[in-house]
């Protein structure tokens, strides 16, 4: 593997994070679709 | 001189942290508007008084962190940033929101987000390795975005605003500690760069054209982001399309945010970075222009904001890159702390004029034909930028 593909590459180290972080969106989601939240977040 | 490596890790978890907890405040709104009797209104307020001080405040900000290093600011900062929170849980009015979460957070913000430690980086890293560098860096900014905002809502759902907003106070103050793996004072310039001083700096810059262009392209950058993050879901509602399509749309730009940050970041390590640029706000606007010839359903509003997500913040490492390329490190945070100005004021407009331009017309319609006609002059504007390192840097 050349030494861009594994630079490419390099974000799926942080695959656990990342589901990690798609689950917890799953349990909030639809409290911070309701907050008003993309109103205030910029 | 610190390892690259520290400096990179400790940045990118200073973002990681500041930027998530910054998005994050959207969702205390519901509850402290009614706790405070204060309306919705006031408190987007103080959102905003926060997004104007934090573009103002950061060309000076980036000015001091290019002189004593970016430590000091970042500490400075990450300690204002609780005392803000903190503030902004026991305030009982909206002038203490607007002097908390506005004026305390706005200040913090400059002090602990891209413009600081980018300059912090850019001093350690070979200027072969920037592009990657800033990409890890940014990628930290959108991971905090990711992560962050979802802790954030379960918080607020099972502590209150007060309590939530002590924790979030808590983790931001994390930045101080982070703040010493970006410490050092910039090392003493040496040749032609000895004899540069700020007004010189600034002199220079204000003479560049591709520093002008640079201006213009993140200008379109903030309009857009700000367009798409304040009306994209009352777009989708108008058509129809349901809650839980807003939510996913929404964690889908932040996670493919973090992707996009990082690679875009790393290509300028390989490709001339402002022809990424380019490419980025080029395919911005076909994005759009997709969007909205095809026909509109659930799977095409995911579909967008998954792209959108994408090209979202890449153009953070490049254009701070080219800016760094171009001038130097020396006055790497105060250059691009101007170009960052420029961004804040085009997301002012983003989110304000189309705002105006729905009340006046009663659709989006022109604002998006805006936004593809942006993206075009965007994509226009970074082609004819002299990217070569100005004279007083070149071998002589």
């Amino acid at each position: 593997m050349s030494r861009r593909t594994k630079f490419m590459l390099a974000p799926l180290a942080l695959a656990p994070l990342l589901l990690f972080g798609l689950w917890l969106w799953r349990e909030q989601a639809t409290m911070i679709w309701l907050s008003g939240f993309f109103s205030a977040c910029l | 001189m610190k390892r690259p490596w520290i400096v990179i890790a400790a940045a990118a978890a200073i973002v990681t942290l500041a930027m998530g907890v910054r998005q994050a405040f959207g969702l205390f709104l519901p509850q402290m508007s009614v706790s405070l009797g204060i309306g919705r209104e006031s408190f987007g307020l103080s959102i905003a008084i926060s997004n104007l001080v934090f573009g103002l405040a950061q060309p000076f900000l980036g000015a001091v962190g290019d002189r004593h290093g970016a430590g000091r600011i970042v500490f400075f900062g990450g300690l204002l940033y609780a005392a803000g929170i903190c503030g902004a849980a026991w305030v009982g009015s909206a002038l203490g929101l607007h002097l908390t979460f506005g004026v305390l957070v706005g200040i913090a913000l400059a002090a602990t987000t891209f413009v600081i430690v980018l300059g912090a980086v850019g001093r350690v890293v070979p200027p072969e390795r920037r592009g990657l560098a800033f990409g890890i860096v940014t990628a930290g900014g959108s991971l905090g975005q990711f992560l962050v905002v979802p802790v954030a809502q379960m918080l607020l759902s099972e502590l209150g605003y007060r309590l939530a907003l002590i924790a979030l106070a808590g983790l931001v103050a994390l930045c101080a500690l982070l703040a010493f793996g970006v410490a050092g004072k910039p090392a003493a310039p040496a040749g032609q760069d000895r004899r540069q001083s700020l007004g010189d700096a600034l002199a220079e810059a204000a003479g560049h054209r591709g520093y002008w262009l640079l201006n213009a392209g993140f200008f379109v950058c903030g309009f857009h982001l700000a367009f798409i993050a304040t009306h994209f879901p009352a777009y989708l509602d108008d058509k129809g399309l349901g809650l839980g399509i807003g939510a996913s749309a929404l964690a889908l730009v932040g996670l493919f945010n973090i992707f996009g940050s990082y690679l875009f970041g790393l290509s300028g390590d390989f490709w001339r970075m402002k022809y990424v640029l380019g490419a980025i706000y080029a395919a911005r606007g076909l994005v759009i222009a997709a969007f909205l010839l095809l026909p509109l359903s659930p799977m095409s509003a995911l579909v967008f904001a998954a792209a959108m997500g994408f090209l979202w913040l890449g153009t953070v490492p490049l254009t701070s890159g080219l800016v760094g390329r171009i001038f130097g490190v020396r006055y790497l945070s105060t250059l691009y702390g101007i170009v960052f100005l420029s961004h804040q004021i085009g997301s002012f407009f983003g989110a304000w004029a189309a705002g105006l331009a729905f009340d006046r017309t009663g659709s989006y319609d022109t604002v998006w034909a805006a936004s593809i006609a942006l993206a075009l002059f965007a994509a226009i504007v970074h082609l004819p930028i002299r990217d070569a390192p100005v004279a007083r840097l070149q071998p002589t």
